[in-house]
């Protein structure tokens, strides 16, 4: 079974299920924003970031609507206040940077690169461009992809409980 | 089937020691088995929880992210627990999320409240957390089935151990109740033995120094008291019957020489001589019947009740005098030397007549045994009290008849040849005699050839008995007259008896000594008589068909003086006893002779009755 065939038939359904949904954002970004604070409570980061808010950035365009910040709002994890931000420019002080299928992502994960950021993606072969998490659709429903040896490069130390959740790299999935 | 008391002892003391093996084993090991299920229960109980743990802890993930295929595989983990038939997970608001079954249906639709530990399964609850906060809910249902395996298997075993320890409790009980059963089944054998062979010499065999053994010993000695009464009445029945012998020959060999001389004087054809030894011949047997008939009457009144003694002052001296008087004649026929040495007067209180028979008795008995040209020696001499020792050259007498030489019926030879005649009863009745006086009398014999000392010891006083009367007996107490046949002159006398010959014989006697008679032949014949003509002496039979005398003593004192109720009357009876007397003297008679009486003595009394003036007392 080839990825993109899959896709094929998740956007059919998509396209099939999205105008049952109520208006505004759909099903998979409600659910991908849900996502998103939930990867906040499974990272730990470094410890010179253990203060102030967990901020989470979403590049350039966003397509969550309200979705995100009504998921993480009066959220704390770890004591801390968890916030939401939109960015143009890579920012270093970003915890879990998503980069929707719309942008590049290639600026935003080059500024990142060593750095302790969870990058999140949504487009195939994200990974391989040096992204930390892609989500993908399987049988209809957002699963994800996880690099923990990047991840572990980037000085982030992902729960077990996640990782047992991330679906193998696209690499071996396509092999 | 048979109640518990009557079973046999065996059975009891093993059925008691089953029953409490089995009843303190059933307890020990129902208890142990209770612990171990409750332990069990625990241990089933912990372990569900630690899986609990687990499972919940990584199922919080794939609930936050909605996984439910790594939900599933998470609880898929729990088949390393074969007993969990399901594992559910169902999210914040209730709806099912994730299960694993196996054996189970299905997953119950709603989140169970709480757990429950039933009868069939765990049906085990819990939260799931994820980073601190409630996530869903996690459903555990747990088989019991191994619980129930393990009780039957762990009931099993003990009840397997259970009958082993029965079977060896029952082993070494029927081993132990030996100690206490046999004991008592060798009772209860020798017991049955003994009441259905009625062999008192079976002994039941002690085994032990327990209360059985007791009552083993007492059984046994029991046994032996009745061994001895059997015996006693053996060899009390043996001498009766050898007494009856010996009575029956004593009491026919007199009657034989009675009716042989009687029955050729009415031939008519012996001369004077014959004729004069034939009735001296006949007396003398009638005399010597007479005695043994005392003899008996003395010993039933010895064996019944106490003979009365009539104590007065007498000389002891005197006594054996008139004794050795009486046996002089049979001593002087053996050419025995008769040696005699007294201190007198020796004087004492007692019944004269009584002692007189007494020593008369050993020294016929001296005499009797001692062989021609033998000595006797009389001793008697003050001792505290009087001892007579009377001692002869006779063959003395066994040292194995000497314990019994003063009981009744007993004689050292009691067969039919035996050399010497008498009923055994001579010694017993001195014996008596003796100790009513307060003495004692011994025999001593230095065995079979060394003769035989007889020693009588009495007290210097006699105390007169409370039994003692003041009445003498008046037979014993008249003199003997020659016939005179004037001493009954002018009386009238009443004779009433039954019997003919007895009848005939008084009037005869009466008749030859002057008195009027009349006869009557009972009780009513007499009274009829009296009616008519009024007598001056009644002598009446008591022991009479219909009505005896008593009846006619007491229907004459009845009557007033002038209807003849202060006649004298005498009882003439066979019944010879001193009670009979009294009974006599009770009912109103004056005086009472025994049969067979002397004429002279009967004529007497009437004399003296019938002229109480010339009587001259």
């Amino acid at each position: 079974m080839c990825g993109a065939g899959a896709l094929a038939i998740v956007a059919l359904g998509l396209v099939v299920h999205v105008p049952v949904q109520p208006p505004g954002i759909p099903l998979e970004y409600r659910v991908k924003a849900v996502y998103l604070f939930n990867f906040v409570k499974y990272v730990e980061w470094p410890s010179r970031n253990a203060t102030g808010p967990l901020m989470i950035c979403v590049a350039e365009h966003n397509p969550f609507g309200d979705a995100l910040s009504e998921a993480v709002r009066g959220e704390l994890v770890n004591n801390r206040v968890v916030e939401t931000r939109i960015i143009t420019n890579p920012d270093q002080a970003c915890h879990v940077m998503f980069v929707p299928r719309t942008v590049g992502s290639a600026p935003f994960l080059a500024a990142s690169r060593g750095a302790p950021t969870l990058t999140v993606g949504e487009t195939p072969g994200f990974i391989k461009q040096g992204g930390l998490v892609n989500f993908i659709l399987e049988e209809g429903k957002v699963r994800f992809v996880i690099d923990s040896k990047a991840a572990e490069h980037a000085d982030l130390r992902i729960s077990s409980h996640l990782l047992r959740l991330a679906r193998p790299p696209e690499a071996k999935r396509q092999s | 089937m048979t109640p518990f008391r009557d079973l046999p002892i065996r059975r009891k003391l093993l059925l008691t020691t089953l029953a409490s093996t089995g009843a303190a084993l059933l307890l020990a090991s129902g208890g142990f088995l209770m612990w171990d299920m409750y332990q069990f229960r625990q241990l089933i109980q912990s372990d569900v929880e630690a899986q609990a743990v687990i499972v919940a802890e990584n199922s919080g993930a794939p609930l936050e992210f909605q996984d439910d295929r790594v939900g599933s595989e998470i609880l898929r983990l729990l088949h390393v627990r074969p007993q969990i038939q399901a594992a559910c997970t169902y999210s914040r608001d209730g709806a099912p999320f994730a299960s694993y079954l196996k054996g189970a249906d299905a997953c119950p639709s709603t989140v169970p409240g709480r757990t429950t530990f039933g009868w069939r399964a765990l049906e085990f609850v819990s939260p799931i957390h994820a980073n601190g906060r409630p996530v869903g809910t996690l459903y555990i249902r747990r088989d019991l089935a191994d619980l129930y395996a393990r009780f039957w298997v762990g009931g099993g075993i003990l009840l397997g151990l259970l009958l082993l320890a029965i079977g060896a409790a029952h082993l070494t009980g029927t081993r132990m109740q030996r100690f206490i059963a046999e004991p008592l089944l060798d009772l209860a054998e020798t017991a049955r033995a003994i009441s259905t062979s009625r062999n008192y010499s079976l002994r039941a065999v002690p085994r032990s120094n327990d209360e059985i053994g007791v009552v083993v010993h007492s059984f046994n000695e029991m046994l032996d008291r009745i061994a001895e009464a059997l015996e006693r009445e053996r060899e009390v029945n043996r001498l009766k019957d050898e007494f009856l012998a010996t009575l029956s020959h004593e009491l026919r060999t007199p009657l034989t020489a009675v009716l042989g001389w009687t029955r050729m004087l009415r031939t008519g054809r012996l001369d004077a001589a014959m004729g004069a030894q034939a009735l001296e011949t006949i007396e003398r047997n009638a005399r010597s019947q007479a005695m043994l008939i005392d003899d008996l009457l003395d010993m039933s009144g010895i064996v019944s009740g106490k003979p009365r003694l009539h104590v007065h002052e007498a000389d002891l001296a005197a006594i054996v005098d008139a004794a050795i008087d009486v046996i002089r004649p049979a001593a002087t026929a053996k050419r025995l030397q008769l040696d005699v040495r007294m201190e007198r007067p020796a004087v004492t209180h007692a019944d004269s007549g009584r002692l007189q028979q007494v020593v008369w008795n050993l020294l016929s008995n001296a005499v009797k045994f001692t062989p021609t040209g033998g000595h006797v020696w009389i001793r008697l001499a003050r001792a505290n009290g009087y001892r007579l020792a009377i001692r002869d050259s006779g063959p003395g007498i066994d040292p194995t008849f000497l314990p019994y030489v003063f009981e009744p019926f007993r004689q050292a030879d009691g067969s039919t040849t035996r050399e010497h005649g008498g009923l055994g009863l001579g010694l017993a009745i001195a014996k008596q005699l003796v100790e009513l006086h307060g003495g004692t009398v011994t025999a001593h014999s230095a065995g079979r050839g060394h003769g035989a000392t007889f020693e009588v010891h009495l007290p210097s006083v006699v105390a007169p008995t409370p039994a003692d009367l003041p009445l003498e007996h008046p037979a014993a107490a008249l003199p003997s007259t020659p016939l005179d046949n004037t001493l009954l002159r002018g009386l009238h006398v009443l004779v009433v008896d039954d019997e003919a010959d007895a009848r005939t014989l008084l009037e005869t006697a009466l008749r030859e000594y002057g008195a009027r008679v009349t006869t009557a032949s009972g009780v009513a014949d007499a009274l009829g008589k009296l009616e008519q003509e009024l007598p001056d002496v009644v002598l009446s039979d008591i022991g009479m068909p219909n009505e005896h005398g008593y009846t006619l003593i007491q229907e004459l004192r009845r009557r007033p003086r002038t209807k003849g109720g202060a006649i004298p009357a005498v009882a003439v009876t066979a019944y010879a006893s001193v009670k009979d007397g009294l009974a006599a003297e009770a009912a109103g008679f004056q005086a009472h002779i025994a049969k067979p009486f002397e004429p002279a003595d009967v004529a007497s009394l009437v004399a003296l009755l019938g002229h109480p003036t010339e009587s001259g007392r």
